[in-house]
């Protein structure tokens, strides 16, 4: 049986790298033991996260890790970048909100799609948003 | 009112050695300092040989050697602490219950504690019963039948969980796609409590629905369920509901333009 | 570079989504949908999505777009394949497909897109 060797940390640099988070997380949850469906809520949550930091600040990255709570284990990703930040967050949660052209930051959204979300953001400095979701 | 009886304090003792319940007694250290004839009954080693050893390496739990260890927070916290541990006495693995109680010396000053095991292997087998039947139970409630081509019935039964009925709407989405079903009713006469939670959930299987090019209806909806619907604000919009299956049948049967008809004898 | 195909069955264009699109792509598509509906005076475009693992907000937007350019153009568009997993996510991102109208297959697509032109012209009369 062939080992994948899967990256835990990717840069985000091009529109294709967006599919290829896409293609990780996929296959890292699938191999977790996430169904199918939550599989895809995580590909959907990254997609977002990522085009946001693409699209935003040019460019950012992304990990992921394995962690374990009690007796349960979880996927957890992280998206940095080091673009211009988010000056009020609890606007740009709510739905509806854009800065730019478009339906909203899709980050109410992604929060709805995964367990656990967090964000810390610094205007001028960056954002980082850590996601986590539970294997049922 | 005052017993007639009188016992005294070396009857305690006596009465304690034969009680049922294994319980030893522990020093500061966690040396073993004296146990009972329930104690000994457990194991081959001789009731001298365990005095003198060390809790943990007599009782050898998970909790032993580590901060949870029940004597030591009995000791420190100057409480009764109580716990599910798994036990191997004799090689095999039974589950009890451990409650070490502080013991304190004629000053007030805490000397060591109790242990009393309580086995409950049994009422874990039961639980397990329970859970697993429970599972089953939910699995058979909530089929999903394909009444008549094109149309499947979902009846709800019980008290609904987030999880529960979130996996009911994943597998009715797949069956709408497995046996390409135009219509899928709901039904949740079964249904006697519903919260946002759950009833968010339906309503976004409504939804899920007709993004696959379906309908969901919502048939059962007791005098109940719509009051708490209506006071949580939630707005059913446009889904369509009836008041029975039979209903909802009815209303699929026009959507699809089909028509039954009672032949005379 | 990829071209995504466009094919014509009677008076209905279609499109079938293979693979996740960028921005280029989407604009692309768009452009040459239009371009097509004029020339062909397409009243219905039909979009295959059976392929796709995953529907974002950035993509469900590309859909709407699609849809609402092609409204103004008198063409509906109907939009079939959509996984159950997909739509499950879609519904729990609060994602709102605009002008869309759905369907199971290509099959019933294309009677839809039949229901829905008829419905025109007999409003119309």
């Amino acid at each position: 049986m062939i080992k994948l060797k899967i990256p835990d940390k990717i840069q985000i640099k091009a529109e294709d790298d967006i599919l290829k988070t896409r293609q990780v997380v996929r296959e890292v949850s699938d191999l977790m033991g996430f169904g199918i469906v939550n599989q895809t809520r995580l590909i959907t949550a990254v997609s977002e996260l990522v085009r946001n930091a693409l699209k935003y600040a040019g460019k950012g990255t992304m990990t992921l890790k394995k962690i374990e709570k009690s007796e349960n284990i979880g996927l957890m990703i992280t998206v940095t970048d080091r673009g211009q930040g988010i000056p009020d967050i609890e606007l740009a949660m709510k739905d509806g909100y854009s800065t730019s052209r478009g339906i909203g930051l899709g980050l109410g959204g992604a929060k709805r799609l995964v367990d656990e979300f967090k964000i810390s953001s610094t205007v001028g400095k960056g954002t980082i948003i850590e996601i986590i979701k539970w294997v049922d | 009112m005052k017993s007639k009886e009188n016992v005294e304090k070396d009857e305690i003792f006596e009465i304690l050695s034969l009680s049922p319940t294994p319980v030893l007694i522990i020093d500061k250290d966690l040396n073993i300092v004296q146990l009972n004839e329930a104690i000994a009954s457990l194991t081959e080693i001789s009731a001298d040989e365990i005095i003198g050893m060390k809790c943990y390496d007599f009782l050898k739990t998970d909790f032993c050697k580590t901060e949870k260890c029940l004597c030591k927070r009995a000791i420190k916290e100057n409480k009764i602490i109580s716990e599910e541990v798994i036990i191997c006495v004799t090689e095999e693995e039974v589950f009890y219950k451990v409650i070490a109680t502080p013991r304190k010396n004629k000053q007030g000053e805490i000397i060591g504690c109790t242990e009393s095991l309580i086995d409950i292997s049994t009422i874990k087998k039961l639980e397990e019963t329970t859970v697993k039947m429970a599972k089953e139970i939910m699995e058979v409630a909530n089929p999903i039948v394909s009444v008549f081509e094109g149309i499947l019935a979902l009846p709800i039964i019980g008290t609904l969980d987030s999880k529960r009925t979130q996996q009911i709407m994943e597998n009715l989405l797949k069956q709408i796609v497995e046996t390409g079903s135009k219509i899928a009713i709901i039904d949740i006469t079964g249904v006697t409590m519903i919260d946002t939670l759950v009833a968010n959930h339906l309503l976004q299987t409504v939804s899920a629905v007709s993004l696959l090019g379906a309908e969901a209806i919502i048939t059962g909806i007791r005098p109940a369920v719509a009051q708490t619907i209506v006071h949580l604000g939630i707005d059913l919009g446009e889904i369509v509901t009836r008041a029975s299956m039979a209903e909802g049948l009815q209303y699929g049967f026009n959507k699809l333009g089909i028509k039954v008809i009672r032949e005379s004898k | 570079m990829q071209k995504i195909p466009i094919l014509k069955i009677e008076d209905n264009l279609i499109v079938s989504l293979q693979f996740d699109i960028d921005d280029r792509l989407a604009l692309e598509l768009q452009t040459d949908l239009l371009n097509e509906i004029r020339r062909t005076k397409a009243l219905g475009v039909l979009i295959e999505i059976s392929a796709l693992d995953m529907v974002d907000s950035f993509m469900g937007r590309t859909l709407s777009d699609i849809a609402k350019m092609s409204a103004s153009m008198n063409a509906y568009t109907v939009v079939v394949g959509i996984q159950p997993s997909v739509a499950i996510t879609l519904v729990e991102l609060g994602l709102r497909l605009e002008s869309v109208h759905t369907a199971m297959n290509v099959e019933d697509g294309i009677a839809l897109l039949k229901d829905l032109k008829t419905t025109d012209t007999e409003t119309n009369d």
